[in-house]
């Protein structure tokens, strides 16, 4: 019988059946995001950096370095060329994500997507998070799949990403878009798409880039959006309420393969519903997504 | 005919010529307000008389042939410069022979090393919120497809904005923007910036973004303080022994 592990900043003990020493040793990881999730962020995250670099220069264009980076680039005909393409790329991506939950949620019944929905448990997290930062409380809220914060990540993108494709579009065939619509659609686009930018941006350097590379517990780098794969340490600790659900689905551990240096995962389960695929592991074996719900 | 203009601003003496009227002052047509010290200026007519034919052309200093726009007298007349000295706007030629142009610049310059068109001397608030546009943001960032002043208004045949019917902006617009319709023109801001009773929605959507902006920054930066804050404290308070993840 398992002993159950111990979470929480302040206890440090993991108790396992292999020794507390042996599991530390041997880092076990779990599948948390699929080729799909990790494509359509690396997506988004290219085509918003070059979108960055080649719509600021436009937003801020009395600036002197706007004028000197676009005649480097050569010419604002290039930039605009350069920013179109990537918000097209980027729309392209929206779309992609959109029929990818579609098909995993209706077609192949996986529900586990749902998980983003907002839940009263997340702001009665966000509660809680405020008074453990005042000290009021001392320990975090435990989380689900996703956290408040991780949520409101992704709702404030897909309202962002909403709101600066439709504006962006309307700029891009603002002939098109008046044979439909009022004309002051036009101002509204111009200034509702530079600023949605700059809100975008903002949350991204200040905030996300904290989260993913320079919090002191992920420095440099939370590599699981990019590997898909997140140890089961962490899992534990940063979604101790979903790694709960996913330990009872475990098989026994004398079931694993012997002898599996570095990192592993927990092999198959029939109790799980249908995975979307698989990822292969370190050695070249397709393992279970079990993380994919 | 009193001339009316968006601005009271003086036509400004660009290089160095003294101002020959301002707006509001009562002018005989082509005739300026004599200078107290300078020779009398010719007037108008006189300088129609040869820039009123077509196939000018003018030699600029560095040998570069610059051709000229013939100037029609009625529409000059009847616009609402057309009480102002031909002067007021090209000060430098009040002479013959006419003194060598240096160069005729994209931004209606004529003769100045200024990058701010001769419009906005009289015109500087249009030309601030012009500037503030899309068509401002294509001029900044030095694409000559942008539009200037007299793509839009004409050179000599400018009439009062209110007398333009919107098929008269839609064409305008349509000389770039192919097809454009009067929906299309419609969205002009006309040089003003929006506000509560112009381009209502247009503002507020402005103001919205801003709270919007402040908020949602001010919650994120604030989250991300006091979660390195606690963190800092739990490290010391565990010292060593603490786990360096969260």
């Amino acid at each position: 019988m398992r002993i159950p592990l111990q979470l929480g900043r302040r206890q440090m003990a993991v108790a396992g059946p292999l020794g507390s020493h042996q599991a530390l040793d041997r880092e076990q990881y779990i599948v948390r995001f699929d080729t799909h999730q990790r494509l359509q962020h690396f997506l988004m995250m290219s085509t918003f950096i070059i979108l960055l670099f080649t719509g600021f220069p436009q937003r801020f264009s009395e600036l002197g370095v706007s004028q000197w980076w676009v005649s480097t680039l050569g010419g604002l005909e290039t930039v605009r060329t350069i920013h179109r393409v990537a918000g097209l790329v980027m729309l392209a991506d929206a779309v992609y994500h959109v029929c990818y939950l579609i098909h995993r949620i209706v077609i192949q019944r996986r529900l586990g997507a749902l998980d983003m929905i907002p839940k009263p448990k997340d702001a009665r997290d966000a509660y809680h998070m405020l008074r453990y930062f005042l000290r009021l409380s001392p320990e975090r809220p435990k989380f689900g799949r996703f956290s408040y914060l991780e949520k409101f990540d992704y709702w404030a993108v897909f309202w962002g990403i909403a709101v600066i494709g439709i504006s962006g579009l309307i700029l891009f065939l603002p002939v098109l878009a008046t044979r439909f619509l009022p004309g002051e659609t036009l101002q509204v686009a111009h200034i509702v798409h530079g600023d949605e930018a700059i809100l975008a941006v903002g949350w991204i350097l200040l905030v996300h880039m904290f989260n993913a590379h320079l919090a002191p517990w992920v420095f440099p780098f939370n590599p699981a959006i990019f590997t898909g794969r997140l140890s089961r340490k962490h899992y534990a600790e940063e979604h101790p309420l979903e790694y709960a659900q996913l330990k009872m689905s475990e098989p026994a551990v004398a079931s694993q393969p012997e002898g599996q240096p570095g990192c592993r995962t927990v092999s198959e389960t029939d109790s799980l519903p249908s995975t979307m695929g698989s990822v292969p592991g370190p050695e070249g074996e397709a393992q279970s997504v079990e993380g994919m719900r | 005919m009193t001339v009316i203009g968006w601005s009271s601003r003086t036509p400004a003496s660009l290089a160095g010529a003294e101002p020959l009227a301002s707006a509001g002052d009562v002018v005989s047509e082509g005739v300026p307000a004599p200078s107290a010290d300078g020779p009398e200026l010719p007037s108008n007519d006189f300088c129609l008389i040869c820039h009123s034919q077509p196939g000018l052309s003018v030699t600029l200093s560095d040998g570069e042939e610059q051709p000229l726009d013939a100037v029609d007298p009625e529409a000059l007349s009847s616009s609402v410069h057309g009480e102002l000295s031909c002067l007021s706007c090209h000060p430098t030629q009040s002479t013959l022979p006419h003194p060598k142009l240096t160069h005729m610049g994209k931004h209606l310059t004529i003769d100045t090393d200024s990058d701010v068109p001769l419009c906005s001397s009289c015109h500087e608030h249009e030309y601030e919120a012009y500037l503030d546009s899309v068509h401002g943001t294509v001029t900044k960032l030095e694409d000559d497809r942008a539009p200037n002043c007299i793509d839009c208004h004409t050179t000599h045949s400018v009439q009062p904005v209110q007398e333009w019917t919107k098929s008269d902006r839609a064409e305008r617009c349509g000389q770039c923007h192919t097809g454009a319709n009067t929906k299309f023109a419609d969205g002009a801001l006309g040089h003003r910036a929006p506000s509560r009773g112009w381009f209502t929605v247009t503002y507020f959507s402005g103001q919205f973004l801003i709270v919007l902006t402040a908020a949602v920054l001010a919650f994120g930066i604030l989250h991300v303080e006091f979660d390195v804050l606690r963190w800092i404290v739990g490290k010391v308070q565990n010292g060593k022994k603490g786990s360096t993840k969260r």
